[in-house]
């Protein structure tokens, strides 16, 4: 009996040692393992979708992420994580990943309407939630779950500020082709101070109003920093005609001329923008 | 006589545990009286304010070049840390490696030479760069580290200095570039755009060369390498239309139009957001 003994000593010991902190569950690294097996599949299936070229395509390839997202959650709750600080840690990832759900759903929704304005804002929001669960999923040594949701849905999104661009341009186009229709009516600036005053008085609320319809577009999602860099240069220029305009109705043809390069500057500027957004209906084309 | 024995092995052994980490100062040690012997020099570059002339340029890069001589010098005397010495060896001589360029900075900007003054700003940025990564990596705060503003506030100046002289250059070169192109017979039809063009664009070729040699502001590199590029653009486009007029293509020629319109708003935007509005906007190219 003795060496049974001896040997069960060591068993025992083993065995006290490896629940001697209590049964916490699986270890981190386990869990790890297991959560990004199970999130893989799921990750696959968005980041092979097609990128959509129109919105029925946004709205099937959103509800189809949707369906993913949510049974990665509901996978990822089923499993048993290891406990103490861990469990609020992945409760907390888990719960990031759900929260990418809603936004992608209201963008299934916006683009089977299709809204072009709640496209781009769940689109956004869509990201930001994306961004904010690969951030605390990686920060935790994930590598599927939550960290690779984020450049799948970003094929979405680029989708999705494709279809709403598209639109946008040929808005902005019309836009723009039906202001050039009416200062093509304007009287021209004439010989005279007085008579360039005039049709600039006519001209501006032409070019406010353009700009005020132009930022009423839905900008597609990504595209806030060039469309927001053309309007700011709209604004430019139409404080320049202001002043321009100011300086013809003072009679000051020194300041006329002075002020007359800088319009002209601040004019392609803003040309330069519209081209580089595709705008060249708004931009050298059109002028 | 029991307890002397337990008390020396308990010091023998003390001992022996900390020369386990290796000699000479240890590293915390290290840090504080290497941060504290860069900091007097920390507080010379400074004060230095931000050059607003050549003169001004060669005496704040002087102030750079004797300030981390002294700096490495002073760091060099220090006790290291027995296995940190190829790391803080590597740091000091990294240190040490500014004050080349921050002397060639000073020649150059004392000779008013734009171009080398403007190569040695970049060199000298690099080597600051590099000598407070690396300061950083080890855990300095002041070493390496404290160089990094007063460096840039320095290269901002010299920046602003040669900038003024390239924006004055290239304006007098886009100027008379203008005259010239100004002074062109206009166009009236295909034939007579095909012989106007060649002489534009010989025109236009000569002038942004010579606007290609200037000595570019250190850390405008990019901005004025895509001003170029985006009028390199409307120049073979030109080219393009004056082939299309020579072979009396007018239907791909006021296409090319369109094109060439599009690629010189680009262009003189560029320039325009430059400062330079006599070779964007209010030239004729």
């Amino acid at each position: 009996m003795r060496t049974r003994i001896s040997l069960l000593i060591p068993t025992v010991a083993l065995a006290a040692a490896l629940t001697g902190c209590g049964d916490d569950g699986p270890s981190k690294a386990g869990f790890v393992a297991k959560a990004d097996a199970a999130c893989a599949p799921g990750n696959d299936a968005i980041s092979t979708t097609a990128k959509p070229t129109n919105a029925q395509q946004v709205a099937t390839a959103a509800g189809a992420a949707v369906t993913t997202i949510d049974a990665q959650v509901g996978t990822l709750r089923a499993m048993k994580a290891p406990g103490g600080k861990d469990k609020t840690q992945i409760q907390a990832i888990v719960n990031a990943i759900a929260d990418v759900s809603g936004p992608t759903r209201a963008l299934q929704d916006a683009a089977g309407k299709p809204d072009d304005a709640a496209m781009s804002s769940a689109a956004r929001d869509m990201q930001a939630k994306a961004d904010t669960a690969a951030g605390s999923a990686e920060a935790y040594g994930m590598t599927q779950c939550g960290t690779l949701l984020k450049p799948g849905l970003g094929n979405m999104f680029d989708g999705v500020k494709n279809v709403v661009k598209v639109t946008y341009v040929g808005k902005a186009g019309g836009l723009c082709r039906d202001f050039l229709r009416k200062v093509n009516t304007l009287p021209g600036p004439g010989s005279s101070l007085a008579s360039a005053a005039r049709a600039l008085d006519s001209l501006l609320p032409l070019q406010v109003k353009l700009t005020a319809d132009l930022r009423a577009l839905p900008v597609p999602p990504g595209d806030e920093g060039p469309v927001g860099e053309y309007l700011a240069a709209l604004d430019g220029l139409n404080t320049k005609t202001k002043e321009f305009t100011a300086a013809a109705k003072a009679n000051n043809p020194r300041l006329v001329v002075a002020l007359g390069d800088e319009f002209e500057v601040a004019a392609t500027a803003v040309n330069a923008k519209f081209d580089a957004y595709g705008l060249t209906t708004c931009g050298t084309v059109g002028t | 006589m029991r307890r002397p024995v337990i008390v020396l092995a308990t010091a023998v052994a003390l001992a022996a545990t900390l020369s386990a980490c290796g000699g000479g100062a240890s590293k915390e040690s290290f840090l504080t009286k290497a941060d504290a012997a860069c900091g007097p020099g920390n507080g010379t570059v400074g004060a230095v304010t931000k050059p607003s002339n050549l003169p001004e340029l060669a005496a704040a890069a002087g102030t750079v070049a004797t300030t981390v001589d002294s700096q490495a010098a002073a760091l060099r005397k220090l006790d290291v840390p027995d296995d940190d010495k190829a790391v803080v060896a590597g740091f000091i001589a990294a240190l040490a490696e500014v004050g080349g360029p921050a002397r060639a900075l000073q020649d150059a900007a004392g000779k008013t030479d734009d171009k080398v003054t403007a190569q040695a700003a970049n060199d000298l940025k690099g080597k600051t760069d590099s000598a407070a990564s690396q300061a950083k990596a080890y855990g300095l705060t002041a070493c390496g580290q404290g160089l990094g503003t007063p460096v840039a506030t320095v290269i901002d100046g010299g920046r602003t200095v040669i900038k003024a002289a390239f924006v004055a250059r290239a304006e007098n070169l886009c100027t008379a570039a203008n005259k010239k192109a100004d002074a062109l017979a206009e166009p009236r039809s295909l034939a007579t755009f095909a012989r106007y063009i060649t002489s534009y664009v010989a025109i236009s070729e000569k002038l942004f060369g010579d606007i290609k040699a200037l000595a570019v502001p250190p850390g405008d590199d990019t901005q004025i390498a895509e001003m170029l590029v985006a009028q390199e653009k409307a120049i073979a486009k030109q080219k393009e239309a004056q082939t299309a007029a020579q072979r009396g293509n007018d239907a791909q020629f006021d296409k090319l139009v369109d094109e060439i319109t599009t690629l010189v708003t680009a262009a003189n935007a560029k320039f325009d957001a430059y400062s330079l509005r006599n070779c964007g906007t209010l030239s004729s190219f």
